[in-house]
């Protein structure tokens, strides 16, 4: 993934607004974590199909998700209803992932990936990130893939731009270089 | 060129030893559809409008729809590689071809690569050019005042062409546009004997858009033959290459022409045609799901092409002192964009649109054309806004009234159909009208010199015909040719020379000359 998944515009329009208003009510804490809640039960295998199943009834898939995530903050509850009433339910998953990146935006977080032909050692993790967070300014936290194609070396992928240090990445720009040689 | 392979390898070595691999940084985006040619791609935040997007296997896109949250792009190549998913990179680079003397001759695509066979072009980095220029500013520009000679007596004399003007070819299928395109261009031999080096010589560039390979076999077997090859480039975007490289193709041929004129040269860009252009745009802009408007066309199609052709200008002599992108001023683009029509309707949205960018156009007819009339130009409705200006002051006098005599035979055939009896000067107009219509006939790759132009408009306007059956017309026009260039040398260097203003003096001598002829040919 290059960047946060893509959402639709629909989905930046519920989360946009949820945000605002758990920033009016100051709540922008507890809206966090409720995210984090919601986010954690569909993550759970099977939930996010059944969630958006329209042979269920929708105020039932809310109540299920509201007994899911007990204590649910205003916002959180408030935008459940409303996407429950618009029957925008099956945009949930979206509506979650738009708001979570809108809290990276406010927090000033960025996240991203590294990729390595063998894990990385937490240590060596932590100071890629702190050499990403110095670069940019923000709070970086970089999932890491394993990437057996790289050979060696790693790759960062960070909002939409990619810092390529692997063996594959060098070779490949020898073969660009050697493909315009001019041998004539 | 032989390659030796001991050579090959040390350069490579060479190469190999002083790669400085380093990290790289890349702007990338993610494959989220792909079909029909076009591709949605998400991420590529900072992507700029035309910036060239890299997809897997070297497959190249365009930027045309910056949306919110995705880009719309062409693939500019095969798109069966291009998945969902893919990794795509953003190149910060907007579409450019090479340009310069290295193209002359060949033949390239939309992209500049070459297709002839003929190996690698001789262009460097520096020699290329993003397709998409401004066009010359107003203070930049000089009005039209050289002609550009098509060596077709009916455009030469009724419809002139002068260098930087924007002339219409407009007609129906298999009307002869294309052969026209190909005499204009075989006649730009004459302006520096063909050699493109010689900088009086005209360049030029054929835009192919859309037509079968075949044709365009033929047009640079024609063009090859006729020693036109050497200083034309042709930009081929066949029918079976995508819509995309279909309608970038006129942009990508303007560019190269665009360098010729700003180093001070005279260009005349031929683009057949810009119908089967708006067709390929109108197909990518409905896959990238613009609004269609009318005839389905997107809202910009009329920008498509103005923008395109405002490109063409006459560059005025100071032009590099005005700005610094010209290395030297008074060169000029000419083009002749080519519309088709559908059963002669000039009516359709792209041909009103071109007719209306373009400084004149030249309607040629099917029935004209089927009655043997050929170059079919129907020369009523066809006209050239500029041109005049820039016509041969020798030719501009002789044609001067060739247009209303033509206009008057025109109209009285068709009175003659319904009556026998006719008055001594109708007759008279009606006989001269049609030994007329008979010189204005000319063979196809056979464009003429200015001065045998002149010599025959004259033995058209001046009666000498008169006597002549139609049917003779031709063979005396041929036999005039040879007699005045053989007997009359002088008179006929006089002619070509542009600048040979039409006295009673001159008139006199090709009159009498051409008298002299007609009384040996009919004896």
């Amino acid at each position: 993934m290059v960047g946060p998944a893509p959402t639709s515009p629909a989905a930046r329009r519920y989360a946009k607004a949820a945000f605002l208003a758990a920033e009016e009510n100051g709540s922008l804490v507890a809206f966090e974590g409720d995210l984090g809640a919601m986010n954690a039960v569909m993550e759970v295998e099977g939930m996010a199909p059944a969630l958006a199943d329209p042979r269920v009834d929708a105020k039932k898939r809310a109540e299920f998700l509201k007994r899911a995530c007990p204590d649910l903050g205003d916002a959180a509850r408030g935008l459940l209803e409303v996407l429950t009433l618009k029957r925008r339910l099956e945009i949930l998953g979206q509506v979650l992932a738009a708001s979570t990146s809108l809290m990276d935006v406010h927090h000033g977080r960025l996240k991203g990936t590294v990729e390595t032909v063998a894990p990385l050692a937490a240590d060596e993790l932590h100071s890629l990130e702190a050499m990403f967070s110095n670069q940019t300014g923000k709070e970086v936290s970089l999932e890491q893939e394993t990437n057996p194609s790289l050979l060696g070396g790693v790759r960062v992928t960070l909002a939409g731009t990619r810092w390529d240090a692997s063996a594959r990445g060098r070779l490949e720009s020898l073969r660009n270089k050697l493909e315009t040689v001019d041998i004539g | 060129m032989e390659l030796k392979p001991s050579e090959v390898t040390s350069v490579l070595k060479k190469e190999i030893m002083d790669f400085q691999g380093s990290a790289s940084s890349e702007k990338v985006g993610q494959v989220l559809a792909v079909g029909d040619g076009v591709a949605r791609v998400y991420g590529l935040d900072d992507c700029m409008m035309s910036e060239l997007i890299e997809f897997r296997g070297g497959v190249m896109g365009m930027a045309l729809n910056l949306e919110e949250d995705n880009v719309g792009c062409v693939l500019l190549g095969d798109a069966a590689s291009v998945r969902e998913g893919d990794t795509v990179k953003s190149t910060g680079r907007v579409i450019s071809v090479p340009t310069g003397d290295g193209l002359l001759g060949r033949v390239v695509d939309s992209l500049g690569k070459p297709m002839d066979g003929k190996g690698a072009l001789a262009a460097s980095d520096e020699d290329l050019r993003p397709i998409e220029q401004p066009a010359p500013s107003v203070v930049e520009r000089a009005p039209v005042c050289e002609p550009l000679m098509t060596g077709i007596k009916a455009i030469d004399a009724m419809i002139p062409i002068g260098r930087g003007q924007r002339e219409l070819i407009i007609g129906d299928r298999q009307t002869g546009k294309t052969a026209l395109l190909i005499d204009a261009i075989i006649n730009q031999q004459r302006t520096g004997g063909g050699d493109p080096n010689n900088p009086e010589q005209v360049l030029c560039v054929y835009v192919a858009i859309g037509q079968k390979q075949s044709t365009v076999v033929e047009v640079q077997q024609k063009l090859d033959e006729n020693g036109a090859l050497p200083y034309t480039i042709i930009v081929n975007a066949a029918a079976s290459e995508e819509a995309s490289m279909q309608f970038l193709a006129p942009y990508a041929g303007t560019a190269m022409a665009e360098r010729f004129r700003d180093e001070g040269r005279h260009v005349l860009v031929v683009y057949d045609d810009l119908t089967k252009q708006a067709y390929a745009y109108r197909q990518v802009m409905l896959l990238l799901r613009r609004p269609p408007g009318r005839e389905a066309y997107p809202g910009d199609v009329f920008n498509l092409h103005s923008r395109l052709l405002e490109r063409s200008a006459k560059l005025a002599d100071n032009a590099h002192e005005l700005n610094p992108a010209y290395s030297k001023g008074g060169g000029s683009l000419t083009s002749l964009p080519v519309v088709e029509t559908q059963e002669g309707d000039v009516s359709a949205y792209i041909p009103t649109n071109v007719i209306s960018i373009t400084d004149g156009q030249i309607f040629l007819e099917g029935d004209l054309f089927y009655a043997g009339v050929r170059p079919a130009v129907n020369v009523g409705i066809s006209v050239s806004r500029v041109g005049g200006a820039a016509q041969t002051p020798a030719m501009k006098k002789v044609a001067g009234g060739l247009r209303i005599n033509l206009a008057q035979f025109r109209e009285l055939e068709a009175f003659s159909q319904f009556g026998s009896d006719l008055d001594a000067a109708t007759q008279q107009t009606l006989n001269r009208g049609a030994r007329l219509v008979e010189i204005l006939k000319q063979g196809q790759y056979s464009p003429l010199p200015n001065a045998e132009q002149i010599v025959s408009i004259f033995a058209g306007t001046s009666g000498i015909l008169d006597e002549l059956e139609p049917d003779q017309v031709k063979e005396f026009e041929s036999g005039l040719h040879e007699h005045m260039r053989s007997n009359h040398g002088d008179l006929m260097e006089k002619l070509d020379n542009w600048e040979t203003k039409w006295d009673e003096g001159l008139e006199s001598s090709v009159q009498a000359a051409c008298e002299t002829y007609r009384e040996g040919f009919s004896a």
